[in-house]
């Protein structure tokens, strides 16, 4: 069988007594509160399983819970990081729960109430589990998550880009964000969540050795936000050695206006 | 012989690092650091080879003097951390601004429970900045 890793990383610390948190299961970790806004839709038919997560320090104060949202709902992959727990992988190897394409998964963040006791807060590095199955093992999700605001700095240009895979918008060079692909196949299904968008019309196109394609959502301020744009018409082929990367071309947002997004993905069916 | 699964593993962001110094950043995900590599460090759960490690440099650092990116590896069975092969380095100097570094010559192989993340060794007296780290997986 087939799988892959999908894993969100970055040092990210919660207090006790914080409300649920959730994150995606690709990219930046980097949670929020609304459990919507953050959940990544599956492109395939799979299993997700060997949950694992890295505890650089958790809560005296009671156990942290990590558990799979599937559609809103708990699943059984759930694992209980215990009091006290610190510089640890902590590990849930029994349980595998499958999903359809479509699916929407996130990570819950399940906290302690405040209590006397020093640490009072939960600190992980990363957090990480297999996805595989099934009949359609060449197919991934691409998915760059996180969090990035667009909004007018210094440096800032209407342009900015982002890689295929990671943690979200790497700047204007387009250099910087292509990532040359170690095979063939064709992505398709772009969905791009996004928080908020204050001004104008905008874009956001898969770019392949530096030529947009036709893979592309727009999205305008008149739109409901948050919102997740999708192109499920379009698909693009590409080679062993392609570069492929994002292109966000926003507006001139020196009038202080703001974009949000929260996450980028798209389906590939490797050849 | 099963057939080798071939991907990408990724992180990126628009990340920079001072002062100069050591850092550890997981192999997939987002491109942030932390100064402990063992908190950093990715655990596998199935055999398989690392190679094609392909850095993108933003602003290379210090002028005249190395940085460089590395894959640390634990063997499952071993509290010791070691380099491997896969690596790239390159000098500080403003050719080497928004560039991307290279290493398809070398191979290292994992099994199951060895844990793995990227050192990197930033010489961060000038803007020493990445933007990604790319390296092709194959499994079973």
């Amino acid at each position: 069988m087939a799988v892959t890793d999908y894993a969100v990383s970055a040092e990210a610390h919660w207090d006790d007594g914080t409300a649920d948190q959730f994150v995606g299961i690709q990219g930046r970790l980097i949670t929020r509160a609304t459990l919507s806004d953050v959940a990544q839709k599956m492109s395939r038919d799979g299993t997700i399983s060997k949950l694992r997560i890295r505890v650089i320090i958790s809560s005296a104060n009671g156990a942290v819970v990590v558990t799979l949202m599937k559609n809103g709902s708990a699943t059984l992959l759930s694992k209980s990081i215990p009091t006290n727990t610190s510089s640890s992988i902590v590990e849930e190897n029994s349980t595998s729960v499958s999903f359809s394409a479509g699916d929407e998964l996130a990570w819950k963040i399940d906290l302690p109430s405040t209590g006397p006791n020093a640490p009072q807060g939960t600190t992980s590095q990363w957090i990480a589990a297999q996805v595989g199955g099934g009949p359609e093992d060449d197919t991934v999700d691409f998915c760059l998550g996180g969090q990035y605001t667009a909004t007018a700095d210094i440096a800032f240009s209407p342009q900015q880009m982002g890689c295929v895979q990671g943690g979200m918008i790497t700047g204007a060079n387009l250099g910087d964000a292509e990532q040359m692909q170690s095979r063939a196949g064709t992505i398709s299904n772009l969905r791009v969540r996004i928080q908020s968008h204050e001004l104008g019309d905008s874009t956001l196109t898969l770019m392949k050795n530096g030529s947009a394609t036709d893979l592309s959502v727009s999205f305008s301020n008149s739109d409901s936000f948050p919102g997740t744009f999708e192109d499920t018409t379009h698909n693009v082929s590409f080679s062993a050695d392609d570069e492929l990367a994002w292109q966000a071309n926003f507006e001139d947002l020196s009038g202080g206006e703001s974009t949000t997004l929260i996450y980028i993905s798209a389906k590939v069916v490797f050849d | 012989m099963s057939t080798l699964i071939t991907r990408d593993y990724a992180v990126s962001s628009k990340r920079s690092w001072s002062p100069s110094g050591t850092y550890y950043v997981s192999i997939i995900g987002s491109l942030e650091s932390n100064p402990a590599r063992d908190d950093a460090a990715m655990k596998m759960v199935q055999a398989g080879k690392f190679s094609n490690l392909r850095v993108r440099v933003d602003s290379s650092g210090t002028l005249g003097q190395t940085s460089s990116v590395t894959l640390l590896k634990r063997d499952a069975t071993s509290a010791n951390w070691q380099a491997t092969d896969l690596t790239v380095s390159w000098v500080g100097a403003g050719n080497n601004n928004h560039k991307t570094f290279e290493n398809t010559d070398d191979e290292v192989e994992f099994s199951a429970g060895d844990l793995f993340c990227w050192e990197i060794v930033a010489q961060a007296t000038g803007l020493f900045s990445l933007r990604h780290v790319l390296v092709r997986v194959q499994d079973q």
